[in-house]
């Protein structure tokens, strides 16, 4: 496969179109992204190099335009599946605001970006880039916030968290970063009850609830 | 009425029997290379003949694919495209509510379905989350209620999920089998078996919601992707050793984890 050739293939599985999404095979519940990952990881040294050059390419086209969310979503997925490090410099250029950065479609391509930074093991410049971030996102994906200053300190995270979880979907969602934030900062239950006890009077009464639920269903009353 | 038949039915058809075996043809499936053509053009759910009602006819294949180049893999291309369009147009089979139905996947396609292009979520993210849920906390029901509540909203299949019936409560799975190797015999997934890493298998038992078409598979819900060889009509699951039929299969569009009657487990 030429670079062109490469490129195309890429495109038309995360874009969900063509030969290339024809071959994915739906019955095995195949991902748009496996078997690009697969032969990323044996191609030669100019395989991976136009492969690299392929993804950049779509990631400049798919920011810009911008793509379909649902197609940019598979996109950041082969990245972060292909652990395509030198993609958060083609991601971090893609946050500087942008004439779509204002409507529905701007806005999810934004938390995308950042979701798939935060899986390169990209932090953004300081927890102060994350306290900016509900406005710029206005206010939907909170999760998205609040694993970017857990990023930083899972202690400002949680202290974050009564500002972040307004509604009890806000919360419930952000429960669902849990267990991969006790893995990444080495906490049991018991270690994150106890950091939550402090926030649970600055939640709302209907947030709390959901928090408490969290806990109960995980066997801490 | 075979694609040979139903090729006669308009001068403009004539030869895309062939030119379709050629492009549906596998060698590599060593037994019949011509298999996945075969299913198109014995499986009795497909119409001969264009009708109101009922699956897609072969003709109608023959039809899309006058306005596909001839070659290969776009004549493959065009199949595929015309089977998406027409799929679960088989008949419904369970009409009541509250039946169990199994199901059998890679855990990596769970993964990857648990992330959404709304959700926060990425792949790391959602493995972290889906290892959490399936660790067995020695009660079956508290297994079930994490998952039922922490995957209320959450699809649990990117495309329509094939499943069988799991009607035995205390042992869900018995009919497929205790281990990933059998469930992967009795149910015919040669794809997982075949040309590329299996990774680890999990399965449940889920409900669908009122109103959920469940079909019978036809050719065209099995596709023509490579691996399909393996799929045979009927409405039975086709054993990979050759021993006969597996259990029965039916197809629908994903649920959410609210759905799940057994927890998420793996094999």
């Amino acid at each position: 496969m030429n670079f062109h050739e490469l490129k195309e293939w890429l495109s038309q599985r995360m874009r969900k179109t063509g030969k290339g999404f024809a071959e994915v095979n739906f019955r095995m519940d195949e991902a748009p992204y496996e078997r690009p990952v697969n032969w990323f990881k044996s191609a030669s040294e100019q395989g991976r190099a136009d492969f690299k050059q392929a993804v950049k390419s779509l990631v400049e086209e798919a920011t810009s335009i911008p793509w379909d969310p649902e197609h940019f979503h598979q996109l950041c997925l082969l990245i972060e599946a292909s652990e395509l490090y030198e993609a958060e410099r083609w991601l971090s250029e893609a946050l500087a605001p942008g004439p779509t950065a204002e409507d529905a479609r701007g806005l999810q391509i934004r938390m995308l970006t950042l979701r798939t930074l935060l899986s390169l093991g990209w932090k953004g410049p300081s927890p102060f880039f994350w306290r900016d971030q509900p406005a710029l996102l206005r206010n939907s994906w909170p999760g998205i916030v609040f694993e970017g200053i857990a990023a930083h300190s899972i202690d400002m995270a949680l202290d974050e968290l009564p500002k972040l979880a307004l509604r009890p979907d806000a919360m419930r969602n952000m429960t669902h970063i849990f267990p991969g934030l006790m893995n990444q900062h080495h906490l049991g239950l018991w270690d994150l009850r106890r950091k939550c006890e402090g926030i649970q009077s600055r939640l709302a009464p209907e947030v709390a609830v959901v928090l408490r639920g969290w806990f109960q269903l995980e066997g801490h009353t | 009425m075979s694609f040979t038949r139903a090729e006669s039915t308009a001068p403009g058809l004539v030869g895309l029997s062939q030119v379709l075996r050629e492009a549906l043809s596998e060698p590599s499936y060593l037994p019949n290379p011509s298999q996945v053509y075969e299913n198109k053009d014995t499986d009795p759910l497909i119409n001969p003949t264009v009708t109101a009602s009922g699956p897609a006819s072969r003709v109608e294949l023959l039809q899309h694919l006058q306005n596909v180049p001839s070659d290969a893999p776009s004549v493959r291309s065009g199949v595929v495209v015309f089977c998406r369009d027409n799929l679960q147009q088989g008949p419904d089979r369970i009409a009541t509510t509250g039946t169990s139905l199994g199901h059998v996947k890679r855990f990596d396609s769970l993964v990857a379905a648990v992330s959404s292009a709304n959700g926060t979520l990425g792949l790391a993210r959602s493995r972290d989350l889906l290892q959490s849920l399936l660790v067995d906390t020695g009660d079956a029901n508290r297994n079930l209620a994490r998952q039922q509540t922490r995957l209320a909203t959450t699809f649990l299949s990117q495309y329509p999920m094939w499943c069988y019936p799991a009607s035995d409560t205390g042992d869900p799975h018995r009919a497929v089998g205790a281990t990933a190797a059998e469930a992967v015999n009795c149910l015919g997934l040669g794809f997982i078996q075949g040309d590329r890493p299996s990774g680890r298998l999990v399965r449940w038992t889920h409900t669908v919601p009122d109103g959920t078409k469940v079909c019978r598979p036809t050719a065209w819900d099995a596709g023509s992707t490579p691996g399909n060889v393996y799929w045979r009509h009927g409405g039975w699951t086709h054993r990979l050793d050759g021993s006969g039929p597996g259990v029965p299969e039916f197809v629908h569009f994903p649920v959410t984890g609210q759905q799940l009657s057994s927890a998420i487990e793996f094999f």
